[in-house]
Formats: C-alpha cells, sequence, structure tokens
C-alpha cells in the first residue's frame, strides 16, 4: 500500500535552501525533526529505530553483536550509488510511516550550488538551541565548506559509471561481489569528492561510517549524492548506467516499515520516479570555481576512455604526511593514440591520470588531503592552487585497512595541468613529483599515536 | 594511403602488445592440459587409483593434475597484476607471476604426494565421501572466504629491474597461496578420486564462484556455497561410478 500511493504521484525532492521560511522553521524539517525525534523513542532494537537503521550502515560501538541486517553500507565499488539509494528511500518510508505523512520528502543539502550561503549547514541543522532541536548533534564543525570540497565538476565530468582494474571513473570500480570497505575496487569520483570530503569536513559523526547515520544531516548529504547521480545521467551519452547483470540483478534487503523486509536488485531502483520521488533540479550545477579551463575538460571528457597504460610509479610506498612528497619516474607510454601510427601526437591527446593505491592507516591524523603534482622545488605546495590534482578524503580509511582491507585507491584526471605545465615549459615527461597537504585536519591523535597514513604506491597512467 | 597503412600497422602491433601476455599466460595453461591429456591417456588401461603406480609416476600425474586445473586461474591474476605495470615489462611480469604462483602449489602437491604414498593399504573409497564432506564444509567457511579476497588485493609491485621481477613473483606467491587455501579440500577430494571426469566439474565450481553474481554476500545466504556442494557431489557420483 505504502509503495502503491508513493509510485502513483512522485514526490518531490528539494533543495534544503529552497524550502518555505516564511513562517520560520520549513514544514519538511519541522516534520524531519519529528521523524528523527520518533526513531530514537524507538528501542535499539527496533528496526525502525535510528540506532538500527545506523547499523545496517555500519555497526557502531553500541552494537557490537552480529546481525543479518548490518554492516551492508556499500562504498569503493559500484554499488555505492544504488545501495545508498535503496537506503534513503527506506528512510524516508520509515520517516513518513512514524510521522503518518507518507507523501513526505527528505530534502538535500545543496551545497554544490553557487551561492555561498548553502555551503555551510542549513540553519536548522545547526542551532542547538532550546526546545529539543532533534536535528542538532555535537561535534560537527561550522565553519563553511571550501569552495573546491563542495564542487562535483570533476565527477561529473567522467564519461564511464564503472571501470574494471584502474580508471577514472564516475561511480566506483567494478567488483565481482559487494563489499563494505577494502575492496579492490577504485574510489569513483562522486565517492571520493564531494562525498568523502563532505563526511570529514562536517565532521562529528559524519566522519566515521559506524556513526554518521545517526547525524540527520547525514541523510540529506546523500540525498543530494543521489540527485548528483542524476545530475550526471541527465548529461546523456555516453554517461549511462552499466548494462552488466552482475550490476543490475545484485540485491540488498532492507527493513519495511511493515515490520517485513523489502528486497530491491539495483534494475529495481534506477528510474526514481518509479519509486515516489523526483528531484526539484537536476541541471549540471554552475559550481562557482574559477577554471578556465573547464571547458577544454568536458571536451576531453566525452571521448571513451581507452586501457589504462601505467607510465610510472613511485618506488616504494609513500607516507602521507603533511608536506610530503613522491617522486614518480616516467616514460612515453607505448600506446598513445596514434603513436604507433606515426601520427603527430597533438592530433589525439590522451588522459593523463594521478592512482593513490592501497592507502591504509589505523591512526588517521588527517581528514582530507590536497593532492598537488608538479610543484616547484623548494615552493609550498598550497601557493600553486592550479597544480591540485584533486582531494583524497580518509573517511572509511581505519575501516578498509582492518583485516583483509585493502585500503582505498582513488584516481586524479591530471590532463589539464599536465597540458599548462607543457604551455609553460616545465612539464618533465622523465618525473613528476607528487606532494600531499593536509586540508582538514583528522580527529585527534591519541598521545604518543603518530599518524600512520601510507600509499602503497603512486603511479601515473595514460588512458 | 600511406597514412592509412601506416595507421593499420600501428594498431595491428598495438592489438599483438595488448594479447601477448594473455597468449603465453593461456598457452602455457594449454600446453599443461595437453601433457596431462597425453599422459593420462597412456595410463588409460593400466591405471587402478592412487597408490597402485609406482610413486614416481603418480605423484607425476598429480602433478600434472594440478598444475592442469590451477593454470586457467593463475592466468588470468597474472594478465590483470600485468596491467598494473609498465608495457614492455608485461609478459616478463606474467612468467615472474606465474612462477611465484607455482610454488606454493607444488609445496601442497608434493606433501600430498608424500602421504598419499605411506598410506596402507591405499585410499578407498571411503575417503571419499569423507573428503567430500569436508571440502562441502570448507567451502562456506570464514577462513576460505579470506582467502578469496586477498585474491582481489591491489597488485603493487615496483614498475623497473630486478625489484619488478621479484615483486610479480611476491605477488604470485601471494595468489598461489590464496588459492591453496581456497582449494586444498577440493583438490584432496579430487587426489582421493584420482580421476580427470572430476577435474571439470571442480574447475567449473570454481569458476561460478569466482565470476559476478547477483548474490550478495553468498556466505550468508549459502547459495553459491550450496550450488559448489551440489557440483562436489555429482562429481564425486559420476567419479565413484566411473571407478565402479
Amino acid at each position: 500500500m505504502l509503495e502503491e500511493t508513493q509510485a502513483e504521484t512522485p514526490g518531490v525532492r528539494r533543495a534544503v535552501s529552497a524550502l518555505n521560511r516564511s513562517g520560520g522553521w520549513p514544514q519538511e524539517l519541522i516534520d524531519y525533526a519529528d521523524g528523527i525525534r520518533a526513531m530514537k523513542a524507538l528501542p535499539p532494537s527496533d528496526p525502525l529505530s535510528l540506532t538500527y537503521q545506523a547499523a545496517i550502515h555500519g555497526r557502531n560501538g553500541e552494537w557490537a553483536r552480529e546481525h543479518p541486517d548490518w554492516d551492508w553500507c556499500q562504498h569503493q565499488s559500484w554499488f555505492f550509488l544504488p545501495w545508498h539509494r535503496m537506503y534513503l528511500l527506506q528512510f524516508e518510508r520509515i520517516i513518513g510511516h512514524l510521522i503518518h505523512k507518507p507523501e513526505w520528502r527528505l530534502p538535500y543539502w545543496d551545497y554544490t550550488a553557487v551561492d555561498e550561503a548553502r555551503w555551510v549547514l542549513p540553519t536548522e541543522f545547526a542551532d542547538p538551541a532550546a526546545d529539543d532541536n532533534a536535528l542538532w548533534v555535537d561535534g560537527r564543525s561550522s565553519a563553511p565548506l571550501p569552495p573546491d570540497h563542495r564542487d562535483p565538476t570533476t565527477a561529473l565530468e567522467a564519461p564511464v559509471f564503472a571501470t574494471e582494474g584502474a580508471g577514472f571513473n564516475f561511480g566506483s570500480g567494478m567488483i565481482a561481489a559487494p563489499a563494505q570497505f577494502g575492496t579492490a575496487g577504485e574510489t569513483g569520483a562522486l565517492e571520493g569528492s564531494p562525498h568523502n570530503v563532505i563526511h570529514m569536513d562536517v565532521g562529528g559523526h559524519m566522519s566515521d561510517p559506524t556513526a554518521a547515520p545517526l547525524d540527520p544531516v547525514f541523510w540529506l548529504h546523500h540525498a543530494n549524492v543521489d540527485r548528483l547521480w542524476e545530475v550526471w545521467l541527465s548529461q546523456g551519452e555516453p554517461r549511462t548506467n552499466p548494462t552488466d547483470a552482475s550490476w543490475l540483478d545484485t540485491e540488498f534487503r532492507f527493513p519495511d516499515p511493515s515490520g517485513d523486509h523489502v528486497t530491491w536488485r539495483v534494475r529495481d531502483v534506477l528510474d526514481t520516479a518509479a519509486l515516489g520521488y523526483v528531484y526539484d533540479d537536476v541541471a549540471p550545477p554552475l559550481t562557482g570555481v574559477e577554471d578556465d579551463r573547464r571547458g577544454i575538460a568536458a571536451t576531453v571528457m566525452t571521448r571513451q576512455p581507452q586501457e589504462p597504460e601505467v607510465v610510472g610509479a613511485s618506488d616504494g610506498p609513500v607516507s602521507l604526511e603533511a608536506g610530503s612528497s613522491a617522486l614518480i619516474r616516467m616514460e612515453e607510454p607505448r600506446k598513445r593514440r596514434g603513436l604507433h601510427a606515426g601520427v603527430g601526437a597533438e592530433d589525439a591527446e590522451d588522459d593523463v591520470f594521478l592512482r593513490v593505491e592501497g592507502v591504509q592507516g589505523t591512526n588517521v591524523g588527517v581528514g582530507v588531503y590536497g593532492v598537488y603534482v608538479g610543484v616547484p622545488d623548494g615552493a609550498a605546495a598550497t601557493a600553486h592552487p592550479e597544480l591540485k590534482a584533486g582531494l583524497l578524503s580518509t573517511f572509511g580509511l581505519e575501516a578498509s585497512s582492518r583485516g583483509d582491507g585493502h585500503g582505498i585507491t582513488q584516481s586524479f584526471k591530471i590532463t589539464e595541468i599536465a597540458r599548462a605545465l607543457r604551455a609553460e615549459g616545465r612539464w618533465d615527461p622523465t618525473a613528476l613529483r607528487v606532494t600531499f597537504e593536509t586540508e582538514t585536519p583528522g580527529r585527534a591523535l591519541a598521545d604518543g599515536a603518530e599518524n600512520d597514513v601510507t600509499a602503497a604506491r603512486v603511479s601515473v597512467y595514460y588512458a | 594511403m600511406a597514412t592509412d597503412s601506416i595507421t593499420r600497422r600501428g594498431a595491428a602491433l598495438a592489438l599483438v602488445e595488448d594479447w601477448y601476455p594473455a597468449v603465453v599466460a593461456y598457452g602455457l595453461a594449454a600446453g599443461v592440459w595437453m601433457v596431462l591429456l597425453g599422459e593420462s591417456s597412456q595410463r588409460a588401461s593400466v591405471h587402478h587409483g592412487v597408490g597402485h603406480e609406482p610413486w614416481a609416476q603418480d605423484s607425476l600425474h598429480w602433478l600434472l593434475m594440478v598444475a592442469a586445473m590451477v593454470a586457467p586461474f593463475a592466468a588470468r591474476q597474472a594478465i590483470s597484476v600485468a596491467s598494473n605495470g609498465l608495457r614492455r615489462y608485461r609478459t616478463r611480469v606474467v612468467v615472474c607471476y606465474l612462477l611465484g604462483f607455482a610454488g606454493p602449489w607444488m609445496g601442497f602437491s608434493l606433501i600430498t604426494a608424500v602421504v598419499t604414498v605411506r598410506l596402507d593399504p591405499p585410499l578407498s573409497l571411503v575417503a571419499v565421501p569423507v573428503l567430500g564432506g569436508v571440502a562441502a564444509t570448507w567451502q562456506g567457511s570464514s577462513l576460505r572466504r579470506r582467502g578469496f579476497a586477498r585474491c582481489h588485493a591491489p597488485s603493487v609491485f615496483p614498475l623497473r629491474g630486478l625489484s619488478c621481477l621479484a615483486g610479480s613473483c611476491r605477488l604470485g606467491i601471494r595468489g598461489g597461496a590464496s588459492c591453496v587455501v581456497m582449494c586444498w579440500a577440493s583438490m584432496l577430494l579430487m587426489l582421493a578420486l584420482s580421476s580427470p571426469l572430476f577435474m571439470p566439474g571442480l574447475m567449473a565450481t570454481h569458476w561460478y564462484e569466482q565470476r559476478p553474481g547477483p548474490n550478495p554476500f553468498p556466505e550468508r545466504r549459502w547459495q553459491r556455497p550450496a550450488i559448489a556442494y551440489a557440483l562436489v557431489g555429482v562429481g564425486a557420483l559420476v567419479a565413484v561410478l566411473y571407478r565402479g
């Protein structure tokens, strides 16, 4: 019954900044706060409680025992986006059920918009004031998000959803079967930034994958991530969802408000209107980040990538301390488009990528790294924003490093930087220095503990 | 047009380069199969099962069976590892990886060959259902799942020089060890049966397990392991009937 009602008249998930505040709090957020309050009032063993729902993402410290419903969140793989869509959908239904408003739709935090006023937490979430504000939690950062931290442009430019092995992709790498953290799948562009970065920038519960859903802003953040999936698709070919049966037919199960469970295949959740919701705006955002080269990048990225070719890598593991760097010895790619044919390279240019592989750490003192390439010797990397390849967030790093976890692997597109350096005569085809700087500090480490984040290898490849 | 012919020649060279490591890897696997089939056909008229042939012949047959079964999976992993290194080193990486991969398996095979030769009387059909049960139980164990996860660990190694070759060999040893962890129980069952008919069934089981599928966390729902149990049971039945 609930499912049919939602499917007949798709509701609209709106930007939280666009909600009607003429009478004080928007009704959607009043309803949301009531729903969160109701979820918190339920015993943790109740599948509709906030604690139980958070444990579906990852068991937090209070609930150490295993349960077939828990520890299902999908990261670093092509199941990241569909699983979180299902997770949000069920959460939205639970809120609607508890407040007796099945038509209620989850707003999204539109930090990707140009308006700087949207780069801070919505006021209703930031006010710890009286009357038991259910949307406020302690520990969050109140600082505005840095401009490039909430910029989805690079992710939206990715031409493919998923790649097998190394590859710059939108929705994270292909893996054979679902897994929580630490798989060998590549962290996709959207998951890497802005998703992981925002988690660490907000901080508090949001910086811990096992506690993040306890923060009410988690759900608005992921609603925006889900919306960006629709934005990416709205750009048209070649940006399409995978057609592999191994992705489409993978199932996930969630507790249902009716008391039973609902099972969805990925193919069941690709049409949001059929699920009962649409977004008010799925146009590619103007992000407010100045970059004259972005137009060139957009043209280049519409071309389908070819098989990656590694051309250089660090000689060994790289310790990711603030200001640390690695020298990558490179050589000419053998399979450059047109190279074997003797055609001039200027007629067809490959994309160049930097890949940080197997990042692991158990004492993680940095929340977000800025990754720079080609910084002149003796210069501070932060003085060269034009050489910033991207952001590497440590969200989920500890979980990815435990046991048999493989850590985090993420690629950055550096084609424009390489082109600019060539134009200035500063591109060395035989060597590239990669520098890591702290963008967002991590949690305070225990006395005597030191940041031990290390990348197994940093490599450069053409595609 | 001269440019077109240069383009075609360049594309052909690129294609050869792309496929060369695969040719090397799968070619070695195919070669092992040919040797095994040739050796098996010679034994067919006089084969009486494990322990009835001279130890050296039995051991060689067993080593060939292991190599033939493992080689296609090792080849696929070797190609994947080589793609994470420089193109001009890919063939060397493939060979070093396969050599490393063979190490744990040869150790396993030699140990089992020595153990079986000391058994008096030789393994009987009573051992078959017992080993089948052990293999089926092991399929769903957490230790085995960890071995499976290690198969997909990042393949990171130095790109140049002796370090590159040593690194790819090390990855091969890791891959081979993970493979032994996953497959030792079913391989013991195959040793007890010592039947070429069982080999395709076992290979199909492992191939099915490794391919992407729609069953999330199969160890939680026992779907894929259940199918593995069925294949193990069918294979054992076929082998028993064959031997009967």
